[in-house]
């Protein structure tokens, strides 16, 4: 997972992407699904449920283990808010 | 929607940006982002500086992402002997952490007025109690100075001042 992260990092300065567009449809997701969810967790694993399918249909060749185990963690970050956070970012100073 | 995988992994990164819908915390909220640190511990130099002593200094670390934080700091550094002086060692850059325990780092490092020059770190932290950890840094300097490159070692306890977490 470690050396998955240092990839996704690196890659900032590889190739475009398009923010905008899957942004919105994770927006759009939200709207209709969300509420559907009240629980964090199930909203938590519904929404990395469908980005897995999204991925899948990006590029089917991708090690599914790595990519379930990536979008689960970003998922957290949108449905808890915690998105740039990590609350032992101090343990390194 | 074909994108390349790597670039959308990425893009997903900058998801809780893009979805209003959520609460994410903004890139310029300090008061969830950053945090001050004091510490206390051992400083080693290899040769070229060869230089060994106690240090005690602070640090201010900024969040940036989950796994990426910069930082800036100093430490004071009395030696353990009483022909060396004593050293002001300032240095600023940015973690990445790689695993719960350890982030590599990348940045400069200012030592006196004598010698300075790029860093690049290992940190190895464990959290040993609420607010205090045990770490250990191992460096190599890039020195700009007359002297060769060299290693930077430090060992020390970390208390976390100011700042959200435990």
């Amino acid at each position: 997972m470690a050396s998955f992260d240092l990839f996704m990092f690196l890659n900032v300065f590889l190739g475009g992407f398009n923010v905008p567009e899957l942004g919105s449809k994770v927006s759009a997701w939200l709207a209709a699904e969300g509420e559907r969810y009240p629980d964090l967790k199930d909203r938590t694993d519904a929404l990395s449920a469908w980005l897995v399918t999204v991925l899948s249909e990006a590029e089917p060749n991708m090690n599914p283990a790595a990519m379930k185990a990536t979008v689960l963690t970003i998922a957290k970050s949108i449905v808890q808010g915690t998105a740039g956070i990590d609350p032992d970012a101090w343990i390194f100073g | 929607m074909r994108l390349k995988t790597s670039s959308l992994l990425f893009a997903l990164l900058f998801l809780p940006i893009v979805a209003r819908s959520q609460t994410a915390v903004p890139i310029t909220d300090v008061s969830e982002r950053a945090h001050v640190t004091a510490n206390v511990g051992g400083i080693f130099l290899t040769e070229g500086a060869d230089w060994s002593g106690a240090g005690v200094g602070a640090s201010l670390i900024y969040n940036l992402h989950p796994q990426a934080s910069a930082f800036a700091g100093y430490d004071h550094g009395v030696p353990i002997n009483s022909i060396d002086p004593s050293l002001n060692l300032w240095w600023a850059g940015a973690n990445l952490k790689v695993h719960p325990n350890a982030a590599i780092g990348f940045g400069y490092v200012w030592f006196d007025k004598h010698t300075d020059g790029g860093l690049a770190q290992l940190v190895i932290a464990k959290k040993v109690m609420p607010r205090l950890s045990i770490n250990g840094v191992a460096a190599h300097i890039f020195s700009r100075g007359d002297l060769t490159d060299f290693e930077y070692y430090r060992i020390y306890l970390n208390y976390h001042l100011i700042g959200k977490g435990s």
